[in-house]
């Protein structure tokens, strides 16, 4: 019952997003009424409106354009890059993806000349490089191989990310940049991954040792078809909690620079500036209220997103026994909004 | 056990070494990143704003190469560049100076410090006391383990200036319950002198905030802990031979509880410190955070880079404290 009123909800906010993209309103504020400022819920005004006069439930409806074109593509884009970056770590570990040592001096050489020509022709020194690379395992120079640390990789980048709280991180990263849209979802995404990739890289390192990962690989199956036919199903079911905690984290952070005022134009609605607007007027519950309910129970109806058995558990990883306490120090993650 | 903990520390510095360098390259280095004199508006003819905007980039040192080289095309350009001159007065201690008042970083952090500290501290000791309590408390008893369970979960999914405004709109509100101000210091605080016991009161709101935000992160995975040593044979012997519920949960099962809590506390640290930006502007309270805020409003990229190394150098010496602190309880963990 409660998983339909949250599915119900999450409906409405895609709709009312749609409207404030399509609809009749689309790209503009809601107008100003400098005759009602601040007055409470009226029949006119079901949510009253705010200390510039605007229809605060309007305000919040073109609010949901923001969620849905920052919030949702950023978490989608976290889970499918921690997602990817962490089974290539698990599966592939430290040692398993080796190239020839002449094909990596010929790969270096490429990219560093691609980086101190002119831009113009760096794409012709790539496709040199990859070209004779190519050539290196077809002659007949030593088959010496180099390992790639996939895994040492990931998780050091990811532990790289975790060193400073997450919201100081998205702040001066935010910061850097003209306020636009596509520059915050990529911070988004940059600084969410790694959580869902330490997960999925456990599950994927746990699953390779099994009997039925070991049979596949003596059959002869491709790599492709071991990671998408057989892992991935099984991987799937603690996987897929990863989306909805990505997009709260995600919500929760684009709310709060909108409330701070960072990274976002101000001119765009945004529920982080609503409620930021009731600062300018302290008595003003009903701004207050509705903002924080449309926030609450859409982090409510993501929550009930998740299987009601372990709802959360991968959020905050219950270091239990001495192993896992040294592990999460070293790669320790960030708990704060 | 020393070799382990140098090579930590370093590694540490290493991390908040490539972060702050990151954000310093990244902040010049980006189209308009840099900071200008005249942006869009067009004062003056188009001769002097070209002077004027000449004179401010020497000014702050702007118009050397900003790294020892650079890429597409390559192009050396050896020592006299700003990184190399931003990495020497690190070396010195020196941060620089802020782009709106040129007053230096070093002193603008140790001024919000001053704020934000007692607030921080505090509330992470009112965090850790309470989180330790209701753990123990929840640890035996399922029906408390599954409301607090959900009630941690919930508080854990809003985000911080939520908390912030149910507390300011139901505690500090001339229209409900007046108890508390809402905002800012008293009269007769001032930036250099101590703070005064006549503060406190405008401290109660935002050390909740800090609290309860903090409080799911240190409860969950203790209470979590202590449940599963409570499971453990050995506490059924302690209980056996007659020790009291009580006594069992404090003296037996939570030193082995312990490290996890004091690996959480230890993450948190510097994240309450981050919360506080938040915090700080919803109570208008002039500390580290809202100092963090401002220059990442205005894009004042010194005190930025200061704030970022000030926090990451917080992070290392809170794990550092806890590595120790855990070694001491568990010496099988280092």
């Amino acid at each position: 019952m409660s998983r339909w009123l949250a599915g119900l909800w999450l409906l409405a906010l895609l709709l009312a997003a749609a409207w404030a993209q399509f609809g009749p309103a689309a790209g503009q504020p809601a107008p100003l009424n400098l005759e009602q400022l601040s007055h409470p819920p009226s029949a006119q005004h079901w949510l009253g409106t705010d200390p510039y006069g605007r229809d605060v439930l309007t305000d919040l409806i073109l609010g949901t354009r923001q969620l849905v074109i920052i919030s949702l593509p950023a978490a989608l884009l976290a889970s499918a890059l921690g997602a990817v970056l962490g089974a290539a770590a698990g599966y592939w570990g430290n040692t398993g993806v080796r190239l020839r040592t002449s094909a990596a001096v010929v790969l270096l050489i490429g990219i560093v000349g691609a980086l101190v020509t002119e831009p113009a022709e760096a794409g012709w020194w790539l496709l040199a490089a990859a070209g004779l690379s190519a050539c290196t395992y077809a002659s007949f120079l030593p088959a010496t191989t180099l390992a790639l640390p996939l895994d040492w990789a990931v998780l050091g980048a990811a532990a790289w990310l975790g060193a400073v709280p997450r919201l100081v991180l998205v702040l001066s990263l935010v910061a850097l940049h003209a306020p636009a849209g596509w520059w915050l979802v990529s911070i988004l995404t940059l600084t969410c991954w790694p959580s869902t990739a330490r997960l999925t890289r456990t599950l994927v390192q746990q699953l390779r040792q099994r009997p039925y990962v070991e049979a596949g690989r003596a059959a002869g199956y491709s790599t492709g078809r071991l990671l998408w036919v057989h892992l991935a199903p099984n991987v799937w079911p603690s996987l897929r909690n990863t989306l909805p905690l990505n997009l709260s984290i995600c919500l929760g952070l684009q709310t709060t620079l909108g409330f701070l005022g960072i990274g976002l134009s101000p001119d765009q609605a945004d529920w982080g500036l609503t409620l930021a607007n009731a600062r300018l007027e302290p008595g003003a519950w009903w701004l207050v209220l509705s903002g924080l309910l449309a926030l609450t129970c859409t982090m409510a109806a993501i929550y009930h997103l998740l299987p009601a058995s372990d709802a959360g558990l991968a959020h905050l990883p219950t270091a239990s026994t001495a192993a896992d306490v040294t592990n999460s120090q070293q790669i320790s993650t960030s708990i704060e909004q | 056990m020393v070799r382990a903990l140098v090579l930590r520390v370093l590694r540490a510095l290493g991390t908040a070494w490539l972060i702050a360098s990151a954000v310093f390259l990244l902040s010049r280095s980006l189209p308009g990143g840099g900071p200008h004199l005249f942006t869009d508006e067009r004062a003056g003819t188009f001769g002097q704003q070209t002077t004027a905007e000449a004179q401010y980039q020497r000014r702050l040192e702007l118009q050397t190469p900003l790294f020892y080289f650079r890429l597409l095309p390559g192009r050396w350009y050896g020592t006299p560049n700003q990184y190399h001159t931003w990495l020497g007065q690190l070396s010195r201690g020196q941060l620089g100076q802020s782009y709106r008042d040129d007053v230096a970083v070093t002193e603008h952090l140790a001024q919000a410090l001053r704020l934000t500290l007692p607030l921080t501290v505090s509330a992470l000791c009112v965090a850790a006391g309470l989180g330790l309590l209701l753990a123990q408390c929840a640890a035996r008893r399922p029906r408390w383990y599954r409301w607090l369970l959900s009630a941690a979960y919930f508080l854990d999914s809003l985000p911080l200036f939520v908390i912030g405004m149910v507390l300011l709109l139901l505690l500090a509100n001339p229209d409900f319950l007046s108890l508390l101000p809402a905002y800012g210091l008293p009269a007769d605080y001032s930036a250099a002198g101590a703070l005064s016991w006549s503060a406190v009161p405008y401290f109660v709101l935002p050390v909740l905030a800090l609290t309860l935000s903090s409080l799911p992160a240190l409860l969950l995975p203790l209470m979590g802990a202590l449940r599963e040593q409570w499971q453990q044979p050995y506490m059924v012997t302690a209980r056996a031979k007659g020790v009291s519920p009580r006594q069992a949960g404090w003296r037996h099962a939570l030193p082995n509880a312990a490290p996890v809590f004091i690996t959480r506390l230890a993450d948190l640290a510097p994240g309450v410190v981050a919360g506080a930006v938040v915090i700080e502007v919803v109570f208008a309270l002039p500390g580290m955070g809202r100092l963090l805020a401002e220059a990442a409003a205005a894009r004042d990229v010194p005190v930025l880079v200061g704030g970022v190394l000030l926090i990451a150098a917080v992070r290392l010496l809170a794990w550092l404290l806890a590595d120790v602190a855990n070694a001491l309880l568990d010496p099988r963990l280092l």
